[in-house]
């Protein structure tokens, strides 16, 4: 699939990009809603010895591109979420979220640019059980000290859940949780989106409901989307496909 | 299955808390229980010291020879001896009435004597032929160094040790002058055992409690001249006082140390069975019956359960043997050996509380359905609350009156108990509607924090019950503590009074007051002596049973009656009115427990001899008496009307430093009838026991605050795994640490506040009403104590809470959301 140019400033030629090894243009600084990793690896130790999961990923992501990071189960693209999205540290390598290198921040850096920059869909919603779907959307905001209400009920509006403002989650079916994941993951206005297989515990009509809500709630395109699917008919609507198999991109 | 299940859950830090709670429970029950069992019972055994045997019976003339006769033929070991009065004198001292104390050739039955020799201190049965042995300040008065001559009866002997430690030294008793003890043979030879002679003949016994029991009723017919059994319950007031308490503080203790583990491993086994609900859904799903869920999670709970007992009767033995032995080296002193029944109480209620605490909630599991496997909506079953907390209750009623003795007592710890835990789920719920409706108007991870504890209301409401719980639990327990230590020192070591004065005559008041002004010492009141003899039961009385043992022979000795014009520094009126001292006419006040064991009661009149005069008069009042303070108390107080004319010498009680003869000497010059008893062994005595069950109290207490940290980290666990999973959710969002951790103070701090604040208060009032009705003892908390309850339990909840989160505060989300599970 021939991926499409990103209208916001593109700094590299996004097949050259993906090759594995290939050095981008590293004097160059990435830009703002963008994401970018060299060499990235992780290895995890287990009792009978050490698991690599990844390696030698290099990678970039223009802001306002849609990407799909597709693979088999195990091979490890959950983990490259993670990675690129600062929720977990590489073994090696160096990695950039939002024009920022986090290959090297600590946590609490990470999660300050997640509070700034970034918006998480769960595979399995991971909403606070005891909070109302409007509590749960306008959390995020309530981090940065602002009121969320108005902003919460908005999006909870727009996801269709404008009568269930004040029900738990366990008042609510699986679809229903998971466009209150995605209100409150749109709900500070990301420049980045991650999204971890948002549509695997549904089923096919409400996963094609979830995925129209996830591409339509940026309809102005300004927001880089990346996500973690194994199906391939979300992954054909984004630009492009990154495809991981053993824990290395293929070309 | 269960086993395997039961290895896995353990290697997975799911039956920690449940199994450390239960394994402080029995071991604080079997191990320290033991040690606790066997010092008190070490303390009876000084009793027996005291007494020179497990009893002793004392007459004025031979009719020991009976009383030996019969402690022969019933196997029992016995050991004479005689006291007498007899002038004491040396070379460099005016012979003066002194106390001999006379011992036959048989063998001390409890200790030898330790008597300072020429060689050091040693341990001796008797003095050598021609010698004999003073007390300190006999050898004091006498002026007599060691190897020095003492003429005792005109008969001079070589004074050959001075004693440190006489084993049968009686603490009732009076004692006058110099103590003289010499071989009973150098009595005979002086002659001071003739006809006339006024001497007291005592035989002591030791053996089998059948046989003691036997020979004690026998001594108690015997009505010769002067005829008086002793046995353990003679003890002085003071000593008694001093055991009772110890022991009831000691078995109370105990007992809130197993209730809070029991609410640990109530509130870990919940945890449990909600962690497994699942796993119940699907084992249904594929098949299993409820009596195959059953035999899985009771299997598990049988296994690790067992174990945990075993593994706490194990230590508590290995406990028992380090400790007992340690206490004994400390103290100087041996302890009886241990028996089973602190063990077996140990593991039945182990038992008891896994059964009533534990099972309940794993039992609900066999009711979880099936369809639980697809609806996560569907809630957990409930045990039947009404029964189990009725099951509960009744079992915390009986080991809180088999431990504090009786009904008032239990009532007043599991109705304290009981209301503090039913405030603290008030206060709970308040605490959760209270911020829901404040935390509205707010903003940010404060206003978060707050109103979690609103959204999980229920939890809320179980941690401020569970925390507020042990707090109080602890915090009364360190109150009291206090105040039974503080009570311990105040009396035995402050400024409570070690020398008693008796005989001083009315008109020898002002020789007396200037002898004590010379000295600076001051007297702890004046009080009349009266001599008296109890006049058989009256009318009203003679329907009732008689009294029987100790009650039988109080009645038949010489009272010491005084008077007062108001209530006594001490005493506590616990029945009638005091009298008023212009319009009392004929009253008696009386002390509880003495009335009780001679069967009197408020309104019964009662008469006794005075010097051939007869007092009658009515008991208007009956008082509590604080013997410990050692000043001069009376079981029996007549009104002034009754005492005015009767003949009476006077007592006082004073405090001068330990070891300190010039109160004696100068009284010898200008008040020479008077006799000064040096109460210091008794003062001592207390003071050891003191010690010792302040050891036992201290290790106690730390078990108990052990069960109290289980329950803290009980609390703080039930919600773990979804506080570990939100904190993954917020770091996704962009939470900070600071924040994070912020979060997680204002949540514990507030439950901590809550909590820490009525349980203070708690504690405060359940202490008060014990220490007064159980403990006999006025309580001593104040403000600032309470105020630091408080303070302790929110600090202590906030720590809880941040600890058991720290790990994660500054992991990655990916290694947060991992460990959630």
């Amino acid at each position: 699939m021939t991926p499409s140019h990103s209208p916001h400033d593109r700094t590299l030629d996004p097949i050259a990009s993906v090759l594995p090894g290939q050095q981008a243009d590293d004097a160059s600084t990435p830009a703002r809603g963008s994401l970018r990793t060299r060499d990235v690896g992780k290895t995890v130790p287990l009792p009978d010895g050490a698991l690599t999961i990844l390696d030698g990923i290099s990678l970039d992501i223009a802001a306002g591109e849609r990407v799909a990071i597709v693979g088999e189960s195990g091979s490890g693209k959950t983990t490259l979420l993670s990675l690129l999205a600062g929720l977990d540290v590489p073994s090696h390598g160096e990695a950039w979220l939002d024009g920022r290198p986090i290959h090297a921040a600590d946590e609490d850096a990470r999660a300050a640019l997640r509070a700034q920059a970034v918006g998480f869909v769960f595979q399995n919603f991971q909403l606070m059980p005891a909070m109302s779907a409007l509590d749960n959307v306008a959390l995020p905001l309530e981090l940065r000290g602002e009121a969320g209400g108005a902003i919460a009920r908005s999006l909870l509006e727009r996801v269709g859940l404008g009568q269930r403002l004040h029900h738990l989650p366990r008042q609510l079916s699986g679809g229903e949780q998971q466009r209150v994941a995605i209100a409150r993951a749109f709900a500070t206005r990301p420049r980045i989106l991650f999204a971890d297989e948002p549509t695997g515990n549904l089923d096919r009509k409400t996963g094609l409901a979830i995925e129209d809500l996830l591409f339509g709630m940026d309809d102005a395109r300004q927001t880089t989307v990346v996500v973690v699917t194994h199906d391939e008919r979300l992954a054909a609507r984004c630009d492009r496909q990154l495809r991981l198999d053993a824990g290395r991109l293929l070309p | 299955m269960a086993g395997r299940q039961a290895w896995a859950g353990w290697r997975n830090g799911e039956f920690g808390v449940l199994m450390a709670a239960l394994f402080v429970a029995v071991l604080a029950l079997a191990g320290v229980g033991s040690i606790a069992q066997r010092t008190t019972d070490a303390l009876a055994e000084q009793s027996r010291r005291l007494v020179g045997g497990d009893a002793a019976f004392t007459s004025d003339d031979r009719a020991i020879d009976a009383a030996l006769g019969d402690a022969r033929t019933l196997g029992l070991r016995a050991y004479r001896s005689v006291e007498l009065s007899s002038m004491v004198g040396s070379g460099n001292a005016a012979p003066q009435l002194g106390t001999l104390k006379a011992l036959a050739d048989d063998a001390p039955l409890l200790g030898a004597y330790r008597v300072r020799t020429a060689s050091g201190v040693q341990a001796l049965p008797r003095p050598a032929a021609g010698t004999l042995w003073l007390s300190a300040s006999g050898a004091e008065r006498m002026r007599t160094p060691l190897g020095g001559i003492v003429e005792v009866g005109g008969r001079p002997l070589r004074l050959a040790g001075i004693v440190v430690e006489e084993p049968d030294r009686p603490l009732n008793g009076v004692e006058l002058g110099p103590r003289v003890i010499l071989p009973l043979a150098e009595v005979e030879a002086g002659g001071l055992l003739g006809p006339g002679a006024r001497a007291s003949w005592r035989v002591a016994v030791a053996g089998a409690p059948a046989a003691i029991a036997r020979w004690v009723k026998a001594r108690e017919a015997d009505r010769s001249p002067g005829a008086r059994v002793e046995t353990g319950d003679d003890l002085s007031p003071q000593l008694r006082a001093a055991l009772d308490r110890a022991q009831r503080f000691l078995s109370v203790s105990l007992v809130l140390t197993a209730a809070l583990a029991a609410v640990a491993i109530g509130m870990a086994a919940r945890q449990h069975a909600e962690r497994h609900r699942q796993v119940a859904a699907t084992l249904r799903a594929l098949g299993a019956g409820q009596r195959a869920i059953v035999g899985l999670y009771v299997g598990q709970l049988a296994l690790l359960g067992g174990i945990a007992i075993l593994l706490a009767l194990a230590a508590a033995g290995v406990l028992q043997h380090l400790a007992g032995g340690w206490i004994a080296r400390e103290l100087g002193t041996t302890l009886p050996a241990a028996t089973a029944w602190p063990l077996l109480k140990g593991a039945l209620v182990g038992l008891w509380i896994l059964l009533t605490f534990a099972l309940p909630p794993l039992l609900a599991l066999r009711r979880v359905s099936a369809l639980a496997v697809l609806r996560s909506d569907l809630r957990t079953p409930s045990p039947p609350a009404l029964a189990l907390f009725a099951l509960a209750m009744v079992g915390l009623l009986a080991l809180f009156w088999q431990a504090a003795g009786n009904a008032q007592a239990a009532g007043i710890l599991l109705g304290g108990l009981l209301a503090t835990t039913l405030v603290l789920g008030i206060a709970g719920w308040a605490l959760a509607a209270l911020v829901a409706r404040a935390g509205r108007g707010g903003s940010g991870i404060v206003r978060y924090a707050l109103l979690n504890l609103s959204r999980r209301r229920r939890l809320t409401i179980a941690q401020v019950v569970a925390l507020g719980t042990s707090l109080m639990a602890l915090l009364l327990l360190l109150l009291v503590r206090t105040d039974v230590w503080e009570q311990w020192q105040a009396t035995v070591r402050g400024d409570a009074p070690n020398r008693f004065v008796i005989n001083v005559q009315p008109d020898q008041r002002t020789s007396f007051d200037a002898v004590l002004r010379q000295l600076s010492l001051s007297p702890a009141g004046f009080s009349p002596l009266i001599r008296a003899r109890y006049i058989g039961p009256s009318a009203q009385q003679r329907g009732r049973p008689a009294p029987q043992g100790r009650g039988e022979r109080l009645a038949d000795r010489e009272f010491n009656l005084s008077t007062a014009d108001a209530l006594p520094a001490g005493n506590t009126l616990k029945a009638g009115a005091f009298w008023n001292p212009r319009s009392a006419r004929g009253e008696f006040s009386v002390e509880t427990k003495f009335a009780e064991q001679l069967r009197w009661r408020l309104g019964d009149t009662i008469a006794f001899d005075v010097a051939g005069q007869r007092i009658e008069g009515r008991i208007t009042s009956l008082r509590d008496v604080r013997w410990e303070s050692f000043t001069p108390n009376f079981f029996v107080l007549a009104s002034p009307d009754l005492a005015r004319d009767l003949p009476a010498t006077y007592i006082t009680a004073v405090k001068v430093p330990v070891g300190d003869t010039r109160l004696a000497s100068a009284l010898a010059q200008a008040v020479p009838n008077a006799n000064v008893i040096d109460i210091d062994a008794i003062t001592g005595e207390i003071r050891r026991i003191g010690d010792q069950a302040a050891m036992v109290i201290q290790v106690v207490f730390w078990f108990a605050f052990l069960s109290g940290c289980l329950v803290f980290v009980a609390a703080v666990a039930a919600t773990r795994r979804e506080r570990i999973t939100e904190l993954g959710v917020l770091r996704t969002l962009g939470a900070s640490s600071a924040q994070l951790r912020n979060a997680q103070l204002v949540e514990f701090g507030a439950i901590g506040a809550i909590a820490g604040g009525i349980a203070a208060v708690a504690a405060a009032g359940i202490g008060t009403l014990f220490a007064q009705r159980v403990l006999d003892l006025p309580p001593t908390w104040s403000g600032t104590t309470l105020a630091t309850g408080a303070l302790v339990g929110t600090t202590a909840a906030m720590l809880a809470g941040w600890l058991s989160m720290r790990r994660h505060l500054h992991a990655t989300v990916r290694e947060t959301l991992g460990a959630a599970g």
